[in-house]
């Protein structure tokens, strides 16, 4: 993973089988665009990569979390629609 | 706000096939779902019971139901529904969090949703260590054992799965016996990965501050309290209707499933009920396709006598 330049990193855990990891990603697409001077975006596979999984702990797909200045601050272990999503980040911001 | 001739809620098995009869029939039709096509198919590893595939894997047979619907020109939208009303014009208004469409007829398709265990730990755990679906989380529990609750089908045929993806496999399950079809349970009794620990209930869930570590269990027969230890728990204990959003409505029983005759309409005119949501015996892919045939055909059926009765009118 690249360093963390902006104030905040988003990394979303997804895969290939899971049915709301579909409905999140366009959310992630648009919530990357919306906040592009602010937030790093990360998208990563946990089939392709289970040591980040591990790293995270992270056990369920979709799952979400939000490092400021390389600490977790929020872990959402579920789908999370577009506004709740966007009021956490501008609450970390 | 758009207009359809029909618009389908639900994008199942039941749902797709009811949306590929009416818009076969010419009719112009919509299929809303709040996530991607396919259902409760795409929370199921291999089918082996829906006739022509000797067994196929359950987001396979979703995506092959929904090019089918896409070829005959059902319009596929996103959206969550909230509400339906019914105006003076017997036209349906179906209210999404971002969208109001109308339409003559409703074809209800929502399906179930799995039934939560409701003991401590539950809701804390959820997401870390605690699933209700196999395929989504599976791969995270690779090295590791996990405990499945229940004795149905899901149960039994999910377990098989994790037997392939984990260390280790604990079926916990109430009763003395399992309610699985019996192919599924000599499967899984074959299997080195699966065991069984019968009579007993889980009535906490433990964990640390990241994750599940284990279960407390209670045996019903000598009335004991143990804990077990494990890395996961896959729950597949029943499931109740999607049909809060049509309470309005008044077309479900009491436990909230809704009551259609063997045409699959309920009592409110244009307003049809197929699959898991509606009262039944058998809640199987096919029966939801069954149902999807049957309210679709006769959605045209109704929605012709509307249209004949409005030329008479003019
Ligand atoms: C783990 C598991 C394994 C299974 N294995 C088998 C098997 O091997 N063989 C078999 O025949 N059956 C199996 N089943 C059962 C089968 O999946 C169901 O009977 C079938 O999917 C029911 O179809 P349906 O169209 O009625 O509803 P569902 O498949 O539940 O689809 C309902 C759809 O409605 C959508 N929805 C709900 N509420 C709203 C709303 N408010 N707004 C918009 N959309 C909404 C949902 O997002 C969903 O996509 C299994 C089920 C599970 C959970």
């Amino acid at each position: 993973m690249s360093t963390i330049d902006k104030t905040l990193t988003l990394i979303n855990f997804e895969n290939n089988w899971c049915a709301q990891c579909y409905t999140q990603r366009p959310i992630i697409n648009k919530i990357s665009h919306d906040f592009n001077s602010y937030l790093n975006v990360r998208v990563v596979n946990s089939d392709a990569h289970p040591e980040l999984a591990k790293k995270y702990n992270v056990y369920s797909a979709p799952s979400t979390i939000l490092l400021r200045d390389g600490k977790i601050v929020e872990k959402i272990t579920r789908f999370i629609d577009q506004s709740q999503l966007t009021t956490l980040i501008k609450y970390y911001l | 706000m758009r207009k359809y001739d029909v618009v389908v809620i639900g994008a199942g098995p039941g749902g797709m096939t009811a949306a590929l009869y009416a818009a076969r029939a010419n009719l112009n039709v919509a299929m809303l779902d709040r996530g991607i096509y396919g259902g409760q198919m795409n929370n199921t590893d291999d089918i082996e019971n829906y006739p022509g595939f000797t067994t196929i894997k359950g987001p396979e047979l979703g995506e092959k139901m929904y090019q089918g619907t896409v070829k005959a020109g059902v319009n596929f939208v996103y959206g969550d529904v909230q509400n339906v009303t019914v105006d003076d014009q017997q036209m349906k208004h179906i209210q999404t969090d971002s969208d109001e469409l109308v339409a003559s007829a409703v074809i209800i398709a929502t399906g179930s949703n799995n039934r939560k265990l409701g003991v401590p730990g539950e809701e804390k755990f959820s997401g870390k260590g605690v699933s209700y679906c196999a395929v989504c989380d599976g791969s995270f529990f690779k090295g590791k054992n996990v405990t499945v609750v229940g004795g149905g089908d899901s149960a039994i045929s999910e377990g098989l799965y994790l037997a392939n993806v984990t260390d280790g496999v604990n079926v916990i399950h109430r009763r003395d016996q399992l309610r699985a079809q019996k192919v599924l349970q000599n499967r899984a009794f074959d299997n080195d990965k699966i065991d069984f620990t019968w009579n007993t209930s889980v009535t906490e869930i433990l964990g640390d501050e990241n994750h599940v570590t284990g279960v407390k269990i209670h045996n019903n027969q000598v009335g004991d309290d143990t804990t077990l230890d494990t890395d996961g728990v896959f729950v597949y204990v029943g499931n109740f209707p999607n049909s809060q959003i049509f309470n309005n409505l008044n077309i479900t029983d009491q436990a909230g499933w809704i009551i259609t005759n063997d045409q699959m309409e309920t009592t409110i005119p244009g307003i049809y009920a197929i699959g898991d949501v509606r009262q039944k015996q058998l809640r199987q892919i096919t029966t939801a396709v069954g149902d999807g045939g049957i309210a679709g055909q006769n959605a045209f059926e109704y929605f012709e006598a509307i249209k004949h009765r409005q030329t008479v009118k003019d």
